[in-house]
């Protein structure tokens, strides 16, 4: 199935990347080609088989529940374009 | 004491212990080294000179101390994204060029406490997405064997560095074949320890049920001293796994007398140079020679795996780069009041178009309506892919192959065609979904070119592919260092 240019803005619009023209088509072609190669796969019988997530074996890992030291305010700001006081300033969420 | 860089880095840590040299010697000299090769192969993003000979000289107190570890004093590259306490990471990505970490990663303070010594941070592939180092936001990096042709990659830095003795090794990371496809490709050792070996805590995330982070070196002992030091449990990483740890380096001997190799049709078919295949061919006889006895075997969803991984990858990275908003940290456009718009045009500047591509499959695989037929099934189709190496390690200890289908190929040569760059991790991708070990090993060279051959294990059976690896580098003379650079 084709992926439309209408659907490349929907997802470019769902990860938040502003596209330029040229961007829309020339993904638009490569992803076409790189979703066209992905159809090998109807190919294999999976029938009763379970997914694999990840596979390193591991239950739900617990540890206790103690305080421990996290970084610090300063340091988590450091990397921060824009800050105020002791916090990362955003732009207005509610209109 | 000239030429020090030379060592490889058993023989520098064993004239360290000796004090024919001290480290400050060594360090110097890999200086003059990066001096003088660093401009034309470009492996590194940043250097650290200046830290490292005040790291150089800690070290020499420490050895006179006598409190030496096998790899205090010795110089190391760090790939870019492994998070480093006040130096850069950038991740090879514009959207990180000002990222200063203000934390270490555990594989980096492990190597801090062992006492090595970091020149720098390697180049790599933006995100680690790449084959070829080309994707890189900064500068592509040259293989040292022919300055016109890429290193591979992702961890193209980290191979290159090591193939033109800037330092005796390095760190990498591998999520389809990023530590073994630049190590064939600039004819070092890289290995991919089995997945949840060594803790993934400050590296930055590309695929996290992947990503696995290895050393390359000049030697398969060298390799084995890294992993001794970089592997173990960490609670900052739930999914590192909680087992006995071993020293590997101390129970290697080379000896593969009755070891059961088994060789895969699938992984000799088309598309793989016959250059390569010969001489991987000759390696198998080389290790009968050596007592192993070589096993046919077949493992038909290989075919597979190339799509099933650039389904699950993309899908995990779409998510992993969810953070980057340009808010918290990383690149921020700050020329509107608009929310959105900030986030988007900060997405848009900061990230690549390999990033920008990989987000674009991964979120097209997890939406409503294709998450079934694309996401879920390649899921399905890995848990094949993982029995099917099970079964075959019922009959043999470990699958013997070529790493990459082709030696080093032209700068520029496939930048521009997405699914022949995939291409080159063919035969190093399944080991990554099945969570398996797996090393390269120099076996030989096709028109001046190097290639490697691939070593893939059951899960945490890294002493004994380093053993084969050691049997089949001993009867053969490719390791020595003769990078034509």
């Amino acid at each position: 199935m084709e992926i439309d240019k209408q659907q490349i803005e929907h997802l470019a619009s769902l990860i938040r990347v502003q596209l330029s023209d040229d961007e829309i088509t020339s993904l638009g072609e490569e992803l076409n080609g790189i979703v066209n190669e992905f159809n090998i796969l109807q190919e294999v019988n999976t029938e009763d088989v379970e997914p694999t997530g990840h596979i390193a074996d591991l239950q739900t890992v617990l540890r206790s529940d103690e305080a421990q030291k996290s970084i610090d305010v300063e340091d988590v700001l450091s990397n921060a374009p824009q800050t105020s006081n002791e916090f990362i300033r955003v732009k207005r969420v509610i209109e | 004491m000239s030429e020090l860089w030379k060592l490889t880095l058993k023989e520098a840590s064993d004239g360290l212990s000796q004090g024919l040299f001290s480290a400050k010697e060594l360090t110097e000299s890999t200086l003059e080294r990066i001096q003088d090769v660093e401009p034309k192969v470009q492996s590194f993003i940043t250097l650290t000179s200046e830290q490292a000979l005040v790291d150089a000289s800690r070290a020499d107190k420490r050895i006179a101390s006598g409190n030496k570890t096998p790899l205090t004093g010795i110089p190391m590259q760090l790939k870019d994204l492994l998070c480093t306490r006040d130096v850069p990471t950038t991740c090879g990505s514009k959207m990180l060029e000002q990222f200063v970490p203000v934390y270490n990663a555990t594989v980096v303070e492990n190597l801090n406490q062992a006492g090595a010594i970091s020149l720098g941070k390697g180049n790599m592939d933006e995100f680690a997405m790449g084959s070829s180092c080309e994707t890189s936001a900064f500068h592509p990096t040259y293989n040292p064997w022919d300055l016109k042709r890429v290193p591979g990659g992702s961890s193209g830095g980290a191979a290159a560095s090591v193939a033109s003795g800037q330092v005796p090794f390095a760190i990498g990371s591998d999520t389809g074949g990023s530590i073994r496809q630049p190590a064939a490709l600039c004819g070092v050792v890289g290995m991919k320890p089995t997945y949840g070996l060594v803790s993934r805590y400050g590296l930055i995330a590309f695929a996290s049920s992947l990503d696995q982070i290895g050393p390359l070196t000049r030697t398969v002992y060298d390799n084995a001293m890294v992993l001794d030091i970089i592997a173990g449990h960490d609670p900052m990483d739930a999914t590192s796994v909680n087992r006995k740890s071993e020293t590997i380096s101390a129970t290697l001997t080379g000896d593969i007398k009755g070891r059961k190799l088994g060789v895969p049709s699938e992984y000799f078919g088309n598309g793989i140079d016959e250059g390569v295949k010969n001489l991987v061919k000759d390696a198998i006889k080389t290790l009968e020679r050596e007592g192993a006895e070589i096993v046919e075997v077949s493992l038909p969803h290989t075919k597979y795996a190339l799509s099933c991984y650039y389904i699950i990858a993309p899908s995990e990275c779409s998510s992993n780069l969810a953070r980057y908003d340009g808010v918290k940290y990383g690149h921020s456009f700050l020329g509107t009041d608009n929310m959105w718009q900030a986030m988007e045009n900060s997405r848009g500047e900061g990230f690549g178009q390999e990033v920008k591509r990989r987000m674009m499959i991964g979120t097209y695989a997890l939406s409503s309506g294709y998450y079934d037929a694309y996401y879920l099934k390649a899921q399905k189709v890995r848990t094949l892919i993982k029995q099917e190496f099970d079964e075959v390690f019922q009959q043999v200890d470990a699958i013997i192959s070529p790493t990459s289908p082709t030696t080093a190929f032209e700068v520029g040569e496939k930048i521009g065609d997405p699914l022949s760059m995939y291409l080159s991790d063919i035969l190093t991708i399944p080991a990554n979904m099945a969570g398996l070990p797996g090393m390269s090993v120099p076996c030989g060279f096709v028109d001046d070119l190097p290639v490697g051959l691939q070593i893939i294990g059951p899960r945490f059976s890294e002493s004994r592919i380093y053993n084969i690896g050691m049997a089949y580098e001993r009867s053969t003379d490719w390791v020595t260092l003769k990078s034509a650079i």
